[in-house]
Formats: C-alpha cells, structure tokens, sequence
C-alpha cells in the first residue's frame, strides 16, 4: 500500500526528474538540490526584502505609496528588488513543494529519519504567513482581501473576542499599530523563527547541504532577474474599505487555499489545515519502518580513528573517551535512535579489510544485519562459482538498480544496504586475491543517494582523496563505477557490457604479450 | 549530450520555471464576489444591559465590609444577551441571540456578519433588544438601500443613534 502510494509522485514526477538530469547532468540536477535551492530562493528573499524595508514605511497609507515609488520611479532597482522578493518567495514555494515529493516518495522520511521530515511541517506555518504577511503590508485591493478573508478566519477561533475583521470595517477603524504589528511578524518575527526551524530541520543530517551547486545558484538567480524585468512585480489599486475587490491578480503559490475559504467555513478550514498537518506528522509512522539493527562497535577492533565519525550522514557517530584498558583515547559510539543501518561506517573503518587473515573477520564497527565478514565470503563465493574467461564482481546498493537482473555466467552481483558500506580494500582483493577481472560499483544516481552521502564517498575513497583509500597497486581500468536511479538499469548494463568487453580486449592483451614474452 | 545542445536544454528549463512564477503569480485572476454583486457587513460591538438593577446598601452592611470596598452601591455584573436579527427584502439573513463575553458575562457583544447581495434596491430591516427583561431596550430600523455592484455597505450600532447605514 504504501509503496504504491510512494510510487505515485515518483511516476509523476519522473519525466521531470528525467528531462532535467539529460539537460543538467547528475552534478547539477536541480532535482537533486531541493532543499538547498529553497534556502538560496530565501537568501534572495533577504537580500531583496532588506533593499525594500530600506523605502517602506510601515503605516497604512506610507506603505502604498513607498511601494509605488519603488516600482515606478526607481523600476531599475527598487522594481526588480521587489519582484526579486516576490518571484523568489513563489520559487521557494514550488522547490518546497517538490522537496517535500521527492523526500516522501523516496522514502527517506521514515525510521531514524522521522526527524528531518517532522521538524519540516513547522516550515510549512512559517513559510505561509511570511508570504500573506508579505501581500498584506503592500495595502492595496488584495492585501485588503487577504486582511479580511485572515482576519475571519483567525476570528473562527476562540482568540479574541473582539472580532479582529472589525479592523477592517471602515478606513476609520484601521490602525498603524495594527500594521506596525504586522510588519514585525514579516520583517523580525516570522524570518527569525524559519531560520531556526530550518536549523532545526537540518539538526540530525551531517554536511547538509544548504547551498545549490554555484552554477546552478547563478542560473537561478539569472533567472528570476530575467523575469523581474520582463514583468515587474505591480500592486493592484490602494485598498478601499468602501468597494469589494474583484479581478484580484492571485498568486496561487500562497494563497490557494483561501479560495476554498470563501466557498466553506473557517472551522472546516482549519479542520483541513490541522487535520493535514497531522497525517503529515504521522506519516513516517504509517507504517513504522521495520529497521535493521543498527552499527555495533567491536572495541577490540576499534581504534578511535574517528573515519565513522567523520562519514555517518546521520551524525550517529561520535566519538568518546574510553574508559577500557586500551592504549587508544577514544572510541566509536553509535546512537542507535539516528542510525539508518546504511553501514557507511563500516566501510570507512581501516579495520574493515578483507585482506585481515582472520577466520572469524571483525571489524572496529559493522552492520550487525551483513557484516563485513559476511561480504567477504559472499564475494568469494560468488567469484567461485563463475564460469567465464571474464569474471566481473559487482557491488550495487538495495536503493538503486537491482545488480541481482545481471548475474550471469560471468558476471557475480552483490548488493549492500548502501554503496558506502564497500571498504575500497574489497575492490583490491577481488582483483588480486580472487581472481576477478574486474569490479564493478554502482548505486543511487549521484548526487541522489538514498544515504546522503555513500556514492560521493566511494567515488571519493576510489579516487585517494578519501580515508580509507583504494590503494594504487589495483589497476585503475579494471574498476568501474557508474552511478543510476533505479529505473536506469537498461543503461548501467549497457555500461556494464561495453566494460566486459574491454577487460576481454585487455585480457587477450596481456595473453598476447606474456605469449610473445 | 552536446554542451551547446545542454545549454539550450537548461535555458528551456529556467524559461519553463520563470513562466510559471510568472503566470501563477498573477493569475487566473480570483473575485471573491460575483460581478454584480454588493456587500453588506453588519457589525458593531455593544453592551447588553445589566440584568438586574443595582441596589443601595444599609449603612450596617457597608460598615461590616473592608474600608476600600465600602460601594454604597451594589451592582450585579451580568449582562443581557443581545438579540440582534438583520433581513433583506423581508428575508432572515443574520439572527442570534448573542451572549455578553467574559468569565462573569459582563462584557461587550459583538456582530459581524457579512451578506452578498446583488446590486439594486433592497429594503434592509434591523432589530435588536438588549434587555432580557424586556422593559423597553428594542431597536428597529428598516431603511431602502440602492446598492452599487462591489459596494460594501457598513451597518453599525450606537445605542444613541441606533443603527448607522455607511
Ligand atoms: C523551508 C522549508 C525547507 C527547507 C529550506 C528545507 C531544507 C532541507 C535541506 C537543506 C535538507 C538537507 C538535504 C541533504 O543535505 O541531504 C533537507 C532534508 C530533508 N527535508 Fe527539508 N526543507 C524544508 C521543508 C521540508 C518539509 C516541509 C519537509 C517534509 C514535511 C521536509 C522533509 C525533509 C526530509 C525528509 C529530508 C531528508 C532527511 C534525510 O535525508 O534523512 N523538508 N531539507
């Protein structure tokens, strides 16, 4: 049930997902930079919103007015300031929109990971009432609209007794306090408490990343400017108490809902509201993940090096004094409440190689559900067992392709919960010890990893940049990684083949120049 | 992919993104009321009156209470409910019986009610009583309005004046 109700934003926003990867490549996939693109949407909202305050005037008629001045008479700058700030509020609605989609539909909101998904409704109550504040303190027909059509609604609930859309009654009931109090909950109020709650938000994610690739930022950024000059955010006539707008320019982004209001009644109105809210919030617990056990640490194999530490995505790692005999300061604890099982740690352990002449192989810290131990006599096996002149071992994630479809007669597949639970060390033995040809990685789209950071690990520790290594004897052409979503198998085999082919070309090579030796 | 071909695809991309900021941000448009429709709001704020009259103490009973509460009057706090009914064209559109706020139901009633009409004539007629024991305290008024398509037409209270049309 669930999976098919997570099949559907991915079905739908697929050809999305798609047509964006063809034309910006993995690295710069806007789809892959949901949440870091909303914050640089509200940067611009900042920089934009500070020029603007600069000029307005926070009483009911300066507002107008200093808003008119800006968009008229100085269009080149206070203009495109101001549809800067109003494009960028709609961009970060339509990239949150999708971010929460993607994060819901790739499941990565359940489990240990409830977290980031639960402190994100709070976002959604922020992000609204900073966008209607926003229309609000223009004062024209619309914000007159919006002021009413809020002020009966908030008058639905038992706040005041007095009713609040009697402000708004006559242009003698209108108040500037009234409005200076509004233009503190848009300009201080609300902007403080989203800052905190996307601090909150990122909490138990290590190395978030709060920043769009730059190139992706500068497109961004180009673009909102192209728009802001070729249609300049206007305002609609000053607000008249004395005539009902109509005709009302609606920016559906942040004020979708109140259509609905005026056909129903506010209670049934925040019923929705709260009552979506709610299964939102529930909603990593419908059904609960039945979760792997989480990392053990072997302290006997552990030596404080701190490289879990350093790689968990989840901050699950910390690191300790010890309080045993050994000659090591620290060690490696986990949190079982924020570990995802994904073993990116054990693959960063030192003590995680295969090359250890240990019966029994233990690593310093391992996934309890497939150890270390366990990869290793499954990759054995599985090398064994191959018949052809090529022999390739590929090591894919539960999260990407299914690396199972290209077991063959010279092909062994081996699937982790995570490509960043592979200690590069694997790859060498593999190469050296059991007689494959060549190895094989691939896992979630880059950029895209169901665990955040194993394919940028991997990539990392294969290249040498990253502890532990993948040690320079092992002959570079004889790995292979590739990186796809799942529905890219088609193309990873053919990748796959084409690499079959040029270890057989390399093979009969080598036979060749042994032979003529 | 060629990069020119890239380039191309990622302009299409921000082009179809901007569009959409730019179209949704401003339309379809939204008429919370029907073209050739007015407004009427009714709402005022008012006290109901006291629902018993006060009371002059005995000289015995101010001297037995603490210097600082010596009232020579002693006020019951309660306030009548206020009942207030609007029609247009001799049809109900607003009627309650509206209860004083606050914990000792002392405080002020408050209305707001807000009816669309279709522009025109209409015959507007108003009525409210503040005393729940029915010794005077009604208020009626009936009055022709020509309304204008998207007026908004203010109905308020002032026990001194009665309801005010604005
Ligand atoms: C102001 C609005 C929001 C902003 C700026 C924001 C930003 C971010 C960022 C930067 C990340 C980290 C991405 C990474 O490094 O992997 C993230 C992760 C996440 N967000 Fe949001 N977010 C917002 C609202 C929401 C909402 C409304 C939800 C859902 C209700 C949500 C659910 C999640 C989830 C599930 C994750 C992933 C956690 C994980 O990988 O374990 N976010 N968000």
């Amino acid at each position: 049930m669930l999976k098919s109700v997570q099949a559907l934003p991915r079905i739908l926003l697929a050809p999305l997902q798609r047509g964006l990867q063809r034309v910006f490549g993995a690295d710069l996939n806007p789809m892959y930079h949901l949440g870091a693109l909303t914050i640089f949407f509200f940067w611009v909202v900042l920089v934009s919103g500070i020029y603007v305050f600069v000029f307005f005037e926070t009483s009911i008629f300066g507002a107008y007015r200093t808003v008119e001045y800006l968009t008229h008479d100085q269009w080149y700058l206070g203009g495109v300031m101001r549809s800067l700030h109003r494009y960028a509020s709609d961009a970060a609605i339509v990239t949150l929109a999708l971010h929460m989609l993607v994060e819901f539909s790739a499941g990565r909101y359940r489990g240990a990971r409830w977290f980031s998904w639960f402190t994100g409704i709070p976002l959604l109550w922020m992000v609204f009432p900073l966008g209607i504040t926003g229309y609000w303190l223009v004062w024209d027909q619309l914000a007159q609209y919006i002021a009413l059509a809020t002020s009966e609604l908030l008058d639905a609930l038992p706040i005041f007794t007095d009713p609040m859309a009697r402000n708004f009654l006559t242009p003698d009931s209108l108040s500037d306090r009234f409005f200076t109090l509004l233009a503190f909950l848009h300009l201080i109020g609300i902007p403080i408490f989203l800052v905190f709650g996307i601090w909150f938000h990122l909490l138990r994610l290590s190395r978030a990343r709060v920043n769009p690739p730059l190139r992706l930022a500068i497109g961004s950024l180009a673009m909102l400017l192209a728009l802001s000059l070729l249609r300049p955010a206007l305002s609609h006539a000053p607000a008249d108490l004395g005539i009902a707008p109509r005709d009302l320019a609606f920016d559906w982004f942040y004020l979708l809902p109140y259509p609905l209001l005026d056909g129903g009644s506010p209670l049934l109105f925040w019923a929705v509201l709260v009552g979506f809210s709610m299964l939102l919030s529930l909603l990593p617990l419908l059904p609960p993940l039945r979760r792997a056990p989480p990392a053990r640490v072997d302290p006997g194999n552990c030596n404080g090096c701190g490289r879990c530490f350093a790689d968990c995505p989840f901050s699950a790692v910390t690191l300790r004094p010890r309080s045993d005999t050994s000659r090591h300061p620290t060690i490696a604890v986990v949190d079982p409440e924020l570990c995802t099982a994904c073993g990116i740690c054990a693959g960063s352990c030192p003590s995680s190689t295969p090359f250890r002449s240990l019966e029994q192989l233990v690593s310093g810290i391992d996934m309890p559900a497939f150890p270390i131990r366990d990869i290793r006599s499954q990759s054995r096996i599985a090398l064994d067992a191959l018949q052809a002149p090529v022999k390739v071992l590929v090591y894919g994630c539960d999260h990407g392709i299914d690396v199972h479809a290209y077991n063959a007669a010279g092909v062994a597949a081996i699937s982790l919960p995570c490509t960043g639970n592979l200690p590069p060390a694997f790859i060498e033995y593999a190469l050296r010890r059991e007689g494959a040809d060549g190895v094989f990685v691939t896992g979630c789209q880059c950029g895209d990893c169901f665990f955040r950071q194993g394919n940028q690990w991997t990539d990392e520790r294969v290249a040498g940049v990253r502890e532990p290594h993948l040690r320079g004897n092992v002959d570079a052409q004889r790995v292979h990684i590739v990186w796809g979503a799942a529905s890219d198998g088609a193309q990873v085999r053919r990748e796959l083949d084409a690499f079959i082919e040029r270890l057989r070309r390399m093979n009969s090579d080598s036979q060749a120049t042994t032979a003529h030796g | 992919m060629a990069r020119s071909l890239r380039i191309l695809g990622q302009s299409m991309a921000y082009a179809l993104f901007a569009a959409l900021l730019g179209y949704l941000s401003v339309a379809p448009a939204y008429s919370p009321i029907a073209a050739n429709n007015a407004v009427v709001t009714l709402s005022f704020a008012h006290s109901g009156k006291r629902v018993a009259e006060c009371r002059t103490r005995s000289a015995e009973e101010l001297a037995a209470l603490p210097p600082n509460m010596r009232n020579p009057l002693e006020c019951s706090r309660e306030r009548s409910p206020v009942t207030v009914r609007f029609a247009v064209d001799g049809e109900v559109r607003y009627e309650r019986v509206l209860q004083p706020t606050g914990f000792s139901s002392d405080g002020t009633s408050y209305v707001y009610a807000k009816t669309p009409l279709p522009a025109g004539r209409h015959t507007v007629s108003l009525y409210l009583d503040d005393d729940s024991h029915h010794t005077g305290g009604v208020y009626e008024h009936n009055a022709v309005v020509e309304l204008r398509p998207q007026q908004i037409l203010v109905i308020d209270f002032n026990p001194d004046t009665g309801f005010i049309l604005r």
